[in-house]
């Protein structure tokens, strides 16, 4: 059996949802686009029915190309056929414009069951609904009063569902001959939703009464505030404030833990396993991959438990709302600040963030600009960089200068993304005219078993779409590193151990030596000095070349390439020793590497260059064409040249 | 007078609708007319507002407003206005 989950946005559908299917739930997509097909499985009498949880929809009108294909799958002749049965989920304080989509599912044939949700925020803002009566007035369609916020009613929907379960549609028609979509013309959409209206007004007479409340001053005393033209900005400001030093505070013990677990991971199964290539791979390949990829989850995980904090309270459309004006002249909506927050943790679940924006250019607009905001995997290359080059001291007696470097890049990184989504705007044709019409839910404490659901979800998908791709490069670039034409690599290594620096070298150092030599005539190296004439202008050498070409893994492998390039030792002080060796740097006329103007140029070249295969490949799928991420690698990498280049010269 | 002319706490009633491209999905959302609503909200700097009625508050652009029109009302109480 087929059930379908249908309902307005905002009437708690997730959260009935969530207490049907609790973890058997999976995320997938509708055939051929990117909107988000979530289905579960409901444990009742030993069957597992399947349910679809459908988008939030106000009408099976559709309201964007992706929305048809959305609806195509589900009331189409030639998909999977109509549901066994729907769910509909609306919310009691508002019942009349909930049941529009109600009576177009009944018409379309559909058993259903009505839940009314939501019971004791109709109660609080003084409404009663007799639902008997209303029972009383749809014979054929069991009505069952829920709170799901709180589980309550739950048993009564599973009822339902029993008595539901084998029956054919015998719903008297609200419109009779009434066909599926018949209506393609917005005018008759127009006209077929007030006919329904004036339905549901018959339908719900004497059903609904209501009584005065204060709730509406309280209402409008919160939003006054959060909208409010300085307050309001201000309060916003301050949110993400907190955010971010929650991330940045919380976020640093757990990958602390994640990197010493998979060092000494490393180390274990170095020393217990036979040597060779084999193990070679695994230590020095697959499990700094792995390492690599789990490293990012506390910072995705914090993030989305904040922002999905807001947006359960609803907090979240008051900030669309109030940002839909200041981000509309760049070609965005709104709603482009959800990815775009969230691509400050990582690009990939702010590209697939982008799925709630409905016009396709504001779409691919927020989607090309959302790599610019900078990702949590910059922070170790900033944070190593600034305090090589940033002397360590204080301005105007406030503020730390390191601190102010680091704030100014990501501030780089916010206002080019703005900068590029503004050429965007000119060069790309609008398709169908942009329009803006949200609802604003009221402010509710959240649900956290829907918070602790978002949150394992996103970082599920960070692990799909990220994980495999991060792995298999790290395996690759470990190959790179480890092979090279063998009679130059003999020959470099004979050479180092003639050096009388290596004689005097303590058996520690010398083999830190051979393996720089290794490093430096394998085929990354031989790739690094390749590129050694391109990246010159920039300040950069062939070392920091291989560092620049291990970062497509992920950025931050920057550190480890360093460190292994300058052989450093690979232990606990890793960092101050890598620190030492850098600074200690001189290029072949015998200044220092690491200069102010190098490592500035650096630092601008990693907020702007497109080195990340993994959001490549997720925007090739969001996309369904190779065009957009090959415009963003180009366009991100000529940016990141260039700016580097003026960041070089100019300083 | 258009909807956008309206200022926060005024009320109002729909007269009209002008034929739009959203003008079905705002039927959807039960605006339509003779409904009596109340400007609850306003973005700075010429951004969005938004009504409230039926228990709903649906915020829309300012220009997108300006293809309602609606006559001004005393305030309350209306038959839909909960």
């Amino acid at each position: 059996m087929r059930i379908a989950l249908f309902g307005n946005p905002n009437t708690g559908k997730s959260t009935v949802f969530n207490l049907l299917t609790g973890l058997r739930q999976k995320v997938g997509n509708f055939p051929g686009i990117t909107v988000e097909k979530r289905t579960g499985t409901l444990p009742l009498d030993g069957e597992s029915p399947e349910i679809l949880d459908v988008p939030g929809i106000y009408s099976i009108y559709p309201n964007s190309k992706e929305e048809e294909i959305v609806q195509q799958v589900i009331f189409g002749s030639e998909a999977e056929g109509l549901p066994d049965l729907g769910i509909v989920v609306v919310d009691s304080t508002n019942l009349e414009r909930n049941l529009l989509l109600f009576t177009q599912l009944s018409d379309l044939k559909i058993p259903l069951i009505l839940v009314v949700n939501m019971m004791d925020l109709a109660s609080r803002k003084g409404i009663k609904i007799d639902i008997e009566g209303l029972q009383k007035r749809l014979p054929n369609t069991p009505v069952v009063s829920m709170n799901a916020r709180v589980a309550l009613g739950k048993d009564r929907l599973l009822d339902a569902v029993r008595t539901q379960r084998e029956k054919r549609s015998t719903n008297e028609p609200f419109i009779p001959d009434f066909t599926v979509l018949k209506n393609h013309e917005i005018e008759a959409q127009g006209l077929e939703a007030k006919e329904r209206f004036r339905l549901i007004k018959n339908l719900l007479h004497g059903i609904i009464t209501s009584s005065e409340t204060t709730e509406s001053s309280d209402r409008n005393r919160w939003d006054r505030w959060l909208t409010h033209p300085v307050a309001g900005y201000g309060i916003f400001a301050l949110i993400l404030m907190v955010i971010f030093q929650l991330v940045f505070l919380l976020a640093s013990y757990p990958m602390d833990w994640i990197e010493h677990g998979f060092a000494i991971l490393s180390q274990f199964v170095s020393t217990h396993l036979p040597s060779g290539v084999f193990n070679a791979l695994l230590c020095q390949g697959v499990i700094p991959g792995i390492s690599g990829v789990l490293v990012f989850i506390p910072q995705i995980a914090i993030l989305f438990i904040m922002l999905s904090f807001l947006e359960e309270s609803g907090y979240l459309a008051r900030a669309v709302f109030l940002m839909d004006r200041l981000v509309r002249p760049f070609g965005l909506n709104g709603r482009s600040v959800v990815p775009l927050l969230s691509s400050l943790a990582c690009a990939i679940p702010g590209v697939l963030a982008t799925r709630g924006i409905a016009n396709r250019k504001e779409r691919f607009i927020t989607l090309f600009v959302a790599p610019l905001m900078s990702c949590s995997a910059r922070i170790p290359v900033f944070t190593l960089l600034i305090s090589l080059v940033i002397p360590a001291k204080r301005i105007g007696g406030i503020f730390q200068l390191q601190g102010l470097v680091l704030f100014g890049l990501y501030a780089l990184g916010i206002l080019s993304a703005l900068a590029v989504a503004w050429v965007l705007n000119l060069l790309m044709k609008n398709e169908a005219r942009s329009y803006y019409l949200m609802e604003i839910p009221t402010l509710k404490p959240p649900v956290l078993r829907n918070i602790y659901l978002t949150v394992l979800e996103k970082i599920k998908v960070f692990i799909v779409e990220a994980g495999g791709i991060i792995v298999a490069i790290s395996v690759l670039l470990w190959i790179l590193a480890s092979y090279g034409p063998t009679a130059t690599k003999e020959k470099a290594q004979k050479q180092v151990k003639q050096t009388e620096a290596y004689s005097r070298a303590t058996p520690n150092e010398r083999e830190q030596m051979e393996n720089s030599v290794a490093l430096e005539n394998s085929y990354i190296g031989i790739l690094g000095k390749t590129i050694e004439p391109v990246i010159e202008p920039l300040g950069y050498d062939w070392k920091i070349g291989i560092a620049l070409i291990t970062s497509f893994a992920a950025r931050e492998v920057f550190v480890g390439s360093l460190s292994t390039i300058y052989a450093a030792q690979s232990d606990q002080e890793e960092h101050t020793k890598l620190m030492q060796r850098l600074k200690n740097e001189k290029k072949a006329d015998g200044t220092p590497q690491f200069t102010l103007r190098a490592g500035v140029s650096l630092m601008v070249f990693y907020v702007y260059a497109m080195q990340c295969i993994s959001t490549l490949a997720v925007v090739k799928k969001e996309t369904q064409s190779w065009f957009w991420p090959i415009v963003q690698a180009i366009v991100f990498g000529l940016m990141a040249y260039l700016m580097a280049f003026l960041a070089f010269n100019v300083l | 007078m258009r909807l956008n002319e309206l200022l926060v706490g005024e009320y109002g009633r729909i007269k009209a609708i002008h034929a739009c491209e959203f003008s079905s999905r705002l039927n959807e959302f039960g605006v339509m007319e003779e409904l009596s609503f109340e400007v609850t909200l306003s973005a700075p700097f010429n951004g969005p507002m938004a009504i409230h009625f039926n228990n709903t508050t649906l915020s829309i652009r300012r220009e997108d407003a300006a293809a309602i029109e609606v006559e001004k009302v005393v305030p309350p109480p209306f038959e839909n206005f909960q």
